[in-house]
C-alpha cells in the first residue's frame, strides 16, 4: 500500500465572503488515512470540508490535490479526485437505492449516462461492500437514517475518487449504527485504499475509534494528532473548557462538575454496583464516604436505609434522598 | 429502459392517436373515422370534409399536441431545476413575463404610430415572448439563490402576475381599440386558427428543444441529489443553469407567443408522467412528458370543442382540470409545504 500524499494545504484561510473562519492551515492527507475532523459546533468543520470539495473558494493560500492546485481543476477533474457525503439529501423521492449509487458513476459515463460493464461491476461492489444487496431495489425515501447514510456512502464510493469526504456522517445515528459506520469507513480505507476525512463533534467517538484527528483549536487553526495526545497535552481541556465540566482523566470523558455536599455511607460487596450508585448519587449532590450519618445497605437488589425504609430500586432511593 | 416502460409508452401513444382522431372527427360537422382515413391518404372525394380536415382540424390537433408537449417539457425542467414539484411555466409567472412582453410588442406600435406586416409581427411577438419568459426565469433563479423554500417561488410567480397585469392595464389605457382586441384575443389562449408558419415555428422550437433536453437528461438526473452533490459529481452548474433557462424560455415563450398563455399543462404533465412511468429517470421522463403533454393538450382541446354551438376557451378547461390537480397534490404532500 503506497502512502502518497493526496491532499495538502499551505497557508490556507477559509471562510465566507470577508469572514475568515479558519486560518494558517497546513494539512496533509495520505492514501489510506482515516481522519476525523473534530471541533465544536460552528467551528468551521463544514466550511473546511466544502473548501476541499471545491464548493467554496479558499480565501487565501492553496489546496493541492495529487500535486495539482484545486482552483485550477475543473468540475469534472475534481469529481474524479474527491467524492463527498453531505448532510443534505436532495429530492430522493421515487429513487431506489441502486439509482442513487448509480448516480455516483456520473463523471465516468458518456453523455447519455450509459453504464458500461466496468460501471456495473463497481456499482455492484460498492453495494456489496456496504451490505446493501437486500435493499437494492427499495425506495430510498423509506429507509432509516442509518441505512440512507450507507447508501450515500456507497454512492460516494462508486464515484471512485481516491479521497472521500464525509460531513457529520454519524450525527443522527444511534450508538450501534455509529459503531457500524466507523467499521465501514475503516473497511473502505483498507479494502479500496481510499483516504477518508470525516467531521464530527463527538469527542468520545473520536477518542474511542480514531487514530488520527484534526482538531480545530481555540486559535481557529487546525492541529493534527491523536486524540490521546490532545488529552495529555491539555489541548482538548482548553478547547472545551467550561465552568460546568471537567475532563475525567481515567476515561477521557467530559463530566459535569457537581457539588457533592451530602455524604452517604454505602455497604455493598459488588464494586461495580458501588461505582454506578456513586455515579447516580452525584446527580443529586451526594457522595459515598466511609463515614457518614446516613448509611444504606445493598442486598438482594434492594436498598435499605439503616433505621429506616427499604427501596426496591435506585430511583426510589434517589427520590427519598432528594426529599430529605 | 425497462420493459414495462415500453408498454406504457405504447398505451399512451395509442391514447394520443385516439384523441387525435377524435378531434379530427368531432365538431360542428361530424366526420366519420373511415372518411378521415381516406382524406389523410388523399383518396377522398368529399371536398368539404377534406377542407375541414386539412384547413381546420389538422392544424388545431397539431397545435394542441405541440403546445402541450412543449409546456410539459418546460415544466419538467423547471421542476427538476428548482427541485420544486410546484414549478411550471404558468404557476411561476413565466407566462406573465411573456404576456407583458407581447403586450408591449403588440401595443407599442400604437405608441409610436406604426404597424408591422403580419409575418414580421408574428416573429416579433415570438421573440418578445421568449425574452419576457427568460427575464422572469432569471428573476426566479435570483430569488431561489437567496430564499429556500417551495412556496416562496409560487408567491413570486403570483406577485409577478399581478405586477404584469397592472402594467398591461396601463398599456391598454393608452392603446387604440384594434390593438387591444388583438391582445385580448391572444391573451385568452387558443389552439385554433393557427397559420402554417406559426405551426412551423412551434414545431421547430419543440424539435430543437426536445433534442437539447435529451442532451441535458444525464445532468437533470444528477440534480435530483441537489445542487451540491451535482457539483461534486462534476456538473458545470453555471453552464447547466444557462441551458435550462434558455430552453425553458424558448419552449414556453414560443407556445405563449402563438397560443397565448396556456395554463397548468406544464405542471401537470411531469407529475402524470412520473406517476404512470413510476420513474425519475429523465431519459424516460422527457419522452414520457412529450407524450403526456401532447395528450393533455389534445384532451383539453377536445373538451373545449364539445360544445355544439360555441367553442369553450382552452384556459377555462385547463383551469378546471389544473387547479384541483394542484390542490390534491398539495393535500397529498402536506409535508412539502413546511419545508
Amino acid at each position: 500500500m503506497s502512502n502518497k500524499v493526496l491532499l495538502s494545504s499551505k497557508d490556507l484561510s477559509i471562510g465566507y465572503g470577508n469572514k475568515e473562519i479558519l486560518k494558517d492551515l497546513k494539512l496533509e492527507i495520505k492514501s489510506g488515512d482515516v481522519i476525523c475532523l473534530m471541533g465544536p459546533n460552528g467551528s468551521g468543520k463544514s466550511t473546511l470540508l466544502k473548501t476541499f470539495v471545491g464548493l467554496l473558494k479558499p480565501l487565501k493560500g492553496e489546496v493541492k490535490i495529487l500535486g495539482r492546485i484545486l482552483k485550477d481543476l475543473d468540475h469534472k477533474e475534481l469529481s474524479k479526485l474527491v467524492s463527498v457525503v453531505l448532510t443534505e439529501r436532495g429530492n430522493i423521492n421515487g429513487l431506489t437505492v441502486e439509482d442513487i449509487v448509480r448516480l455516483g458513476r456520473f463523471p465516468h459515463t458518456n453523455m447519455w449516462g450509459k453504464l458500461e460493464e466496468k460501471d456495473r461491476r463497481i456499482i455492484k461492489e460498492c453495494i456489496e461492500l456496504l451490505n446493501l444487496e437486500s435493499l437494492k431495489s427499495e425506495l430510498a425515501s423509506e429507509l432509516s437514517d442509518g441505512q440512507l447514510q450507507k447508501v450515500f456512502i456507497a454512492r460516494a464510493l462508486a464515484q471512485d475518487a481516491p479521497l472521500i469526504i464525509l460531513d457529520e456522517p454519524t450525527t443522527f445515528l444511534d450508538i450501534s449504527n455509529k459503531m457500524e459506520l466507523m467499521a465501514i469507513l475503516d473497511r473502505i480505507s483498507k479494502a479500496r485504499n481510499k483516504a477518508l476525512l470525516f467531521s464530527s463533534h463527538d469527542w468520545e467517538l473520536a477518542l474511542e475509534m480514531c487514530p488520527k484527528v484534526w482538531l480545530i483549536d481555540s486559535t481557529n487553526s487546525v492541529i493534527s494528532g491523536t486524540p490521546e495526545e490532545f488529552l495529555y497535552t491539555g489541548v482538548i481541556q482548553k478547547l472545551f473548557m467550561h465552568e460546568r465540566f471537567y475532563l475525567n482523566n481515567n476515561n477521557g470523558r467530559f463530566c459535569e462538575l457537581k457539588e457533592r455536599t451530602q455524604k452517604l455511607k454505602f455497604k455493598c460487596d459488588n464494586s461495580v454496583v458501588t461505582e454506578w450508585v456513586d455515579h447516580a448519587l452525584s446527580k443529586i449532590g451526594y457522595k459515598i464516604e466511609s463515614e457518614a450519618d446516613l448509611s444504606v445497605v445493598f442486598y438482594e437488589n434492594k436498598f435499605k436505609v439503616e433505621g429506616g425504609a427499604e427501596f426496591q430500586s435506585l430511583s426510589d432511593l434517589l427520590d427519598y434522598l432528594k426529599l430529605r | 429502459m425497462l420493459k414495462n416502460h415500453k408498454f406504457i409508452f405504447i398505451y399512451t401513444f395509442f391514447g394520443l392517436v385516439f384523441l387525435f382522431f377524435c378531434i379530427l372527427s368531432w365538431g360542428a360537422v361530424k366526420i366519420p373515422f373511415n372518411e378521415i382515413f381516406s382524406i389523410l391518404m388523399g383518396g377522398s372525394e368529399n371536398s368539404t370534409f377534406s377542407r375541414i380536415i386539412w384547413e381546420l382540424r389538422l392544424p388545431r390537433a397539431f397545435c394542441s399536441m405541440t403546445a402541450g408537449a412543449s409546456l410539459g417539457i418546460a415544466g419538467l425542467m423547471m421542476q427538476t431545476y428548482f427541485q420544486n414539484p410546484l414549478a411550471g411555466p404558468f404557476v411561476l409567472g413565466i407566462h406573465s413575463g411573456s404576456s407583458l412582453a407581447v403586450a408591449f410588442f403588440i401595443m407599442s406600435g400604437s405608441l409610436i404610430g406604426m404597424t408591422l406586416p403580419q409575418e414580421l409581427s408574428m416573429a416579433g411577438a415570438a421573440i418578445s415572448s421568449i425574452i419576457g419568459g427568460a427575464f422572469v426565469f432569471f428573476l426566479l433563479i435570483l430569488v431561489s439563490l437567496r430564499v429556500k423554500g417551495n412556496v416562496i417561488l409560487l408567491v413570486m410567480g403570483l406577485l409577478f402576475g399581478y405586477f404584469a397585469s397592472g402594467l398591461i392595464s396601463l398599456l391598454i389605457s393608452v392603446t387604440d381599440a384594434q390593438k387591444i382586441k388583438t391582445y385580448l384575443m391572444w391573451s385568452l389562449g387558443s389552439f385554433q386558427g393557427k397559420s402554417f408558419n406559426e405551426l412551423m415555428l412551434l414545431s421547430i422550437c419543440l424539435g430543437i428543444s426536445l433534442l437539447w433536453s435529451l442532451f441535458l437528461g444525464k445532468r437533470l438526473n444528477v440534480l435530483l441529489l441537489g445542487e451540491n452533490y451535482a457539483k461534486s459529481l462534476g456538473l458545470n452548474f453555471r453552464r447547466f443553469k444557462f441551458e435550462v433557462l434558455t430552453l425553458t424560455a424558448i419552449l414556453s415563450g414560443a407556445v405563449t407567443a402563438i397560443c397565448g398563455p396556456v395554463a397548468f399543462i406544464g405542471i401537470m404533465a411531469p407529475h402524470i408522467s412520473r406517476k404512470i412511468f413510476s420513474s425519475q429517470d429523465h431519459f424516460v421522463l422527457i419522452p414520457g412528458v412529450f407524450l403526456t403533454g401532447s395528450v393533455l393538450g389534445l384532451f383539453a382541446e377536445f373538451i373545449s370543442g364539445l360544445g355544439i354551438t360555441t367553442v369553450l376557451p382552452i384556459n377555462a378547461i385547463l383551469g378546471l382540470l389544473g387547479a384541483p390537480f394542484i390542490l390534491f397534490f398539495l393535500i397529498g404532500n402536506r409535508r412539502m409545504l413546511n419545508e
